[in-house]
């Protein structure tokens, strides 16, 4: 499984960005660049990851940090499949 | 997607358990109705995403022959108390008290979306004949509800509310069981509603023997029933239940950002009611 290309196909699939539109890679800042990222958007991210990772995310465990580049938040879901 | 033949709506407001509750028909214009599809509606902010969708389908339906009875829920959309008063209970009256209205000897559907289609434990019970139309419904409310909360949560990671601190550091879920009062995403949930989301689920009455049609969307290719539903429907069918699933593609229009259609799931929903149903 390729995490990094998981996490992409969920952000493209919740926050409605089409490949021809938004190019998306590990270096792609997220939070405070994509307009579409708020809250309920993040919810959605949230609860998409686990239904594709089959893990549990404490809401403690996630802060903005986790959510600045679409490499920082593949690093969250490797570090909880590593857990 | 156009309408075969012509419909009416009305409006009025209908007792509900704490007040009076808004309820838009929408029927045929010049025929009499084939049966009645009650709507039960999605949790909080998920009715409003969802409005657009259930109106067309609402038109959509009457045009083929159905009566569409739309009830807001006692303290949501349009009908009169605050959802902060609302709890469980009463919105399974609501239910109820549409339900009795309806012949007994005509068709009936339920059609729940997501949260909505909690109902159907209760419903199937006063009513085993009901049939289910279920759009992408939630199987547990406690799940429900423990997105929901998540939005709390959700603010804090973007940035919107401040990190908490002090007496603030308790979360939603745990100031709920402290018996207080939460307001998240604009929502003021009480201990009560909490109480009787999290305890709800769909689970059709033993002796239960409507048939069921169960769609979803899905953002896979090709699309795939998600699995918790994939359970569900194997343990309705193995108790004789006549379940048609069917999944298609298309956005998550209960929570997307922007207002979304999707058309594949009305038409699909048209079809296989009218299978279901034969004229």
């Amino acid at each position: 499984m390729n995490v990094e290309n998981e996490v992409i196909e969920i952000l493209r699939s919740t926050l409605n960005l089409p490949r021809d539109r938004v190019a998306l890679s590990a270096d792609t800042a997220l939070l405070g660049s994509i307009a579409e990222l708020d809250s309920m958007a993040v919810v959605s991210i949230l609860t998409a990851m686990e239904e594709r990772f089959g893990f549990a995310i404490d809401d403690d465990e996630v802060e903005g940090r986790t959510f600045e580049s679409v490499g920082s938040l593949s690093r969250f879901v490797q570090d909880k499949l590593g857990a | 997607m156009s309408l075969d033949r012509p419909t009416r709506q009305s409006a009025s407001y209908v007792r509900g358990s704490t007040g009076a509750c808004f309820r838009l028909v929408t029927e045929p214009l010049d025929a009499a109705a084939r049966g009645t599809v009650l709507w039960a509606h999605p949790f909080a902010e998920e009715m409003n995403k969802t409005r657009r969708m259930c109106a067309r389908m609402a038109r959509l339906l009457a045009s083929r022959g159905w009566r569409v009875v739309q009830t807001d829920l006692s303290g949501c959309g349009d009908s009169s108390g605050e959802f902060r008063d609302a709890d469980w209970q009463g919105w399974v009256e609501d239910m109820a008290g549409e339900l009795e209205q309806v012949e007994a000897l005509e068709p009936c559907w339920l059609w729940g979306v997501r949260a909505g289609a909690l109902f159907a434990s209760e419903l199937t019970a006063l009513r085993k004949d009901l049939n289910l139309l279920l759009w992408q419904p939630a199987l547990q409310g406690s799940l429900v509800l423990q997105q929901f909360l998540r939005l709390h949560a959700g603010a804090r990671i973007v940035g919107a509310t401040p990190k908490p601190t002090g007496d603030d550091q308790a979360s939603p879920a745990q100031r709920l069981k402290a018996g207080q009062t939460v307001e998240v995403g604009g929502y003021e949930i009480s201990p009560a509603l909490a109480t009787g989301l999290q305890r709800a689920t769909f689970d059709p009455a033993p002796d239960y023997r409507g048939r069921v049609l169960w769609l979803e969307l899905s953002a896979a290719q090709p699309p795939v029933l998600s699995a918790p539903s994939r359970d569900a429907i194997q343990r309705l069918q193995q108790r004789g239940v006549h379940v048609v699933h069917e999944t298609v593609a298309g956005p998550m229009f209960w929570q997307t950002q922007e207002i979304e259609d999707c058309d594949a799931l009305l038409q699909r929903s048209i079809d296989l009611i009218a299978e279901a149903s034969p004229a």
